[in-house]
């Protein structure tokens, strides 16, 4: 049995509209998140609230999607927003990596340790106060922005 | 098709934002699996080490690595202050030095990225909180805070 076409628009649309709806939440999710965590002491800590800036010109430009370029611009932006996240990624691990002879586990033992050792410690969250996944929460709202943009109207419209 | 394409990508998301909140439990566990008897022996090894104290000046208000018979907190009681304010990482890197903290030029650091701190509060609770996080030993944070002032 298959979908009339009148159906199948009427359920992307529906779609699409849920993938704003979860853009926007993750973004203000995000927001709250950050704020809860005081992420702004320094300047790479602010770098995130920059991402969710941009974040929420995206989702505008795709829900106001007034032709392609729109949507082409809401796209890039997800993808920028898509690498500060694996950015933060890094420097969340690289945080952990600078703070691993603090920890008194490892204060002593840190600097005899091969590097490859260190950066799993890092990495792993085994070390160090930063959540090393937490920065991909902007990449999920990149990603449901990019999504919601697929098979959009308007970018065949003239 | 494109339903599916979008399906797919919202499955993808949702995988994302699992993963974000797992590392956030995941960094909780371990925050609080500190081994009781490492800090014990720490505590210990720094008893045989150093001589004793007269005791300090510290907070009951400070956090669970805090005491007041804490041998580097001791030490560090005849310190000179350094304003946790306005010193720079230097000479706060200096101070945390002559008070035998280990890793001092890096306490420094965080001593300097999270000012400002509030100047009626000499306990720096604030500091307190952020050294916190990095699973410091047994009394490290008190002798940080007690080679630190704000008052002008």
């Amino acid at each position: 049995m298959t979908a009339s076409p009148g159906a199948a628009t009427a359920n992307e649309a529906l779609l699409r509209r849920a993938l704003f709806a979860l853009a926007a939440l993750s973004i203000a999710a995000t927001a709250v998140e950050l704020a809860a965590e005081r992420h702004w002491e320094t300047f790479v800590q602010r770098i995130p609230w920059f991402a969710l800036l941009l974040a929420a010109v995206a989702l505008l430009l795709a829900v106001t999607a007034s032709g392609p370029g729109a949507i082409r611009a809401a796209r890039l932006l997800a993808a920028a927003i898509a690498a500060f996240a694996l950015i933060g990624v890094y420097k969340h691990v690289e945080a952990n990596h600078e703070s691993g002879p603090l920890d008194f586990r490892y204060s002593a033992t840190w600097d005899s340790m091969s590097a490859a050792s260190r950066w799993w410690k890092s990495a792993s969250g085994a070390v160090g106060p930063s959540p090393v996944i937490a920065p991909l929460a902007l990449a999920n709202s990149a990603a449901l922005i990019a999504a919601a943009t697929l098979g959009h109207p308007a970018v065949n419209r003239r | 098709m494109r339903i599916r394409s979008i399906a797919a990508a919202a499955g993808l998301s949702s995988l994302l934002l699992l993963a974000a909140c797992g590392d956030d439990d995941d960094a909780t566990a371990t925050a609080t699996a500190v081994p009781a008897t490492s800090a014990a022996t720490k505590a210990a090894e720094a008893t045989a080490t150093k001589p004793a104290g007269t005791g300090t000046a510290a907070s009951p208000a400070a956090s669970a690595s805090a005491s007041t018979s804490s041998p580097t907190a001791a030490a560090t009681s005849a310190v000179k202050k350094v304003n946790a304010n306005t010193a720079s990482e230097a000479e706060v890197a200096a101070a945390l030095q002559a008070a035998g903290i280990s890793n001092a030029a890096r306490w420094a650091k965080e001593v300097v990225e999270y000012r400002p701190y509030p100047a009626n509060d000499p306990n720096l609770p604030k500091l307190r909180s952020e050294l916190a996080k990095y699973n410091p030993g047994p009394g490290v944070v008190d002798a940080i805070v007690a080679t630190l002032t704000v008052t002008p």
